[in-house]
């Protein structure tokens, strides 16, 4: 356990920049909508929707990304090299995501209640409301670095992608409505999401996710354990 | 007690290329085993096979057919890695501060925390890096660089430890140091895997030499061996006239020869018969350079 997060802990350093520039956007936006002197409940919502979901992609992109950038900087061997068992190192940069992800729909809570304290909106359901696309993250972390165990990051992106989206699709064209699989109620929350103050928890879509998560990394370890993870350079 | 590592007839074959796909042979049916406080130089020309073998050892890459074990455990086994060093050819690292860097890795490598600053401490004083202790390492030169690689392998004093070109960016006295600390390591009962393509450092430093080449493993002898005489004596003399001795090369007054052991004794009964006297009389021993042209066909260096 120490190991994963010591991998998760500097995923987040490596990572640092990128994150504190994602924060900045969210801030920045929020700076924006308070120049226009009366902005409406609704262009909050939109803005906090819009970021919750863009959440979900930047976990997504960045498990995609995570192994290829080590493996390319051939800072795999030096983690590798060490007794860290390789699913170990998956759960770290999953973990590492999930650190990610955490921050970035911190600053869009802390932001959005500034927002919608400013309108006089409800601003505690806004909080729970991030619970569900945070579990949605740890889902797409975890799909993009099940791609990313076989595929190159710009195809894992693409595949892990299509893997949520299909599954959105898939029950939205069989069952619509039954809210069987979590990605149908994620997707389904950021146009419904209004600030209501009875906003609750859907626990039993959140902890799906995060079973659907465990079943992608468990997969992703199975391959990448089989995986040659270094080329000779001699 | 079993050796630290062994590889029994391990192949390693991979494909290169996407569309005309070719078989790579890295390694053949290579066997190596590796005793318990021994330094063993690993030679090899560049594509031999030495850096697979080594990944194979550590687990990066599986073989294609073959097994091994390292410190009594089949390869790739994650918890026997918290007994071994490595330290890769040309790896990047995280970009942090050196000490915070060693300890990262002593950190994956189980060290216990409240342990860590210290043992950070004392391997980057090994290598000479405790004034850069706190500079981030992507500021650092290739030969700093390669010096915390060391201070990682060292930072959870290893039982065995692999290294892979481990002072290829080091100046002549940073190199000694590091001989010297592989020699103080094989002293305290440490094994050292040494892949290296300074042939006058394994030289000097191993135990016993193994040759690689084309992924097939040639010749495997203990280093004196490898090196000993070829059956001839060089015998120095002064005082002596060069016409009497064809082939003798002379300079300020002494002649140098070489002559087949048998007739050591006749030269140099001739040598004091014509009035010279004798300087030394030695073994002829060969390079390691002129050991592995000979053994790899005068191909690419090591």
């Amino acid at each position: 356990m120490r190991a994963v997060l010591l991998i998760a802990a500097n995923l987040l350093r490596e990572a640092r920049w990128y994150v504190l520039l994602m924060v900045g956007w969210v801030v920045g936006l929020t700076l924006l909508l308070q120049i226009d002197k009366r902005p409406k409940p609704a262009d909050v919502v939109f803005i906090v929707s819009q970021e919750a979901a863009y959440g979900i992609v930047l976990a997504l992109m960045m498990g995609a990304a995570a192994i290829h950038a080590d493996r390319k900087t051939r800072r795999i061997l030096s983690v590798l090299s060490k007794a860290v068992e390789r699913r170990e190192y998956l759960a770290g940069l999953l973990l590492g995501a999930a650190y990610q992800a955490l921050i970035f729909l911190a600053a869009v809570a802390i932001c959005g209640t500034w927002s919608a304290r400013r309108l006089g909106l409800p601003s505690g359901s806004l909080w729970t409301f991030l619970v569900l696309p945070f579990c949605g993250a740890m889902l797409g972390a975890a799909a993009g670095l099940m791609c990313a165990s076989f595929l190159h990051p710009l195809f894992a992106t693409a595949a892990s992608g299509l893997l949520l989206l299909g599954q959105y699709e898939l029950e939205h064209a069989i069952a619509p409505g039954s809210r069987t699989l979590p990605m149908e109620t994620i997707v389904h929350s950021f146009f419904i999401f209004g600030f209501q103050p009875d906003w609750a928890v859907p626990w039993l879509p959140c902890a799906g996710a995060l079973i659907e998560a465990l079943i992608f990394w468990l997969v992703a370890s199975l391959i990448f354990q089989r995986r040659d993870i270094a080329v000779a350079v001699d | 007690m079993p050796p630290v590592l062994e590889f029994e007839s391990v192949s390693k074959t991979y494909r290169r290329g996407l569309f005309r796909p070719e078989r790579i042979h890295a390694l053949r049916d290579f066997s190596l085993t590796v005793e318990r406080g021994e330094i063993l130089g690993f030679l090899g020309p560049n594509g031999a096979g030495k850096t697979t073998a080594i990944h194979i050892a550590l687990g990066f890459m599986r073989p294609t057919s073959g097994r091994g074990q390292m410190l009594g455990r089949p390869f790739g086994h994650a918890p026997t890695r918290a007994r071994v060093g490595f330290l890769a050819e040309s790896v990047a690292y995280y970009s942090r501060g050196a000490s915070s860097l060693v300890q990262l890795y002593g950190g994956l490598q189980g060290v216990p925390a409240s342990e860590l600053p210290r043992r950070a401490h004392e391997s980057l004083e090994r290598v000479d890096l405790l004034a850069d202790a706190d500079r981030n390492v992507s500021k650092f030169s290739r030969g700093m660089l390669q010096r915390v690689g060391l201070a990682q392998a060292l930072v959870n004093d290893p039982e065995l430890l692999i290294l892979d070109e481990p002072t290829s960016a080091l100046d002549p006295l940073a190199r000694v140091a590091v001989r010297e600390m592989l020699i103080e390591a094989r002293g305290r009962g440490k094994t050292v895997f040494l892949s290296s393509h300074l042939l006058s450092e394994i030289e000097l430093l191993c135990d016993r030499v193994a040759v690689l080449h084309r992924g097939r493993l040639i010749r495997v002898a203990r280093t004196a061996e490898l090196l000993e005489a070829v059956g001839q004596t060089e015998i120095v003399v002064r005082g002596a006239n060069a016409g009497d001795f064809p082939g003798a090369e002379s300079h300020d007054g002494v002649l140098r020869m070489r002559v087949p052991a048998a007739e050591q004794r006749a030269t140099i009964e001739r040598v004091w018969g014509r009035g010279g006297e004798i300087v030394s009389v030695n073994p002829v021993k060969r390079g390691l350079e002129e050991v592995f042209v000979e053994l790899t066909g005068g191909e690419e260096k090591a």
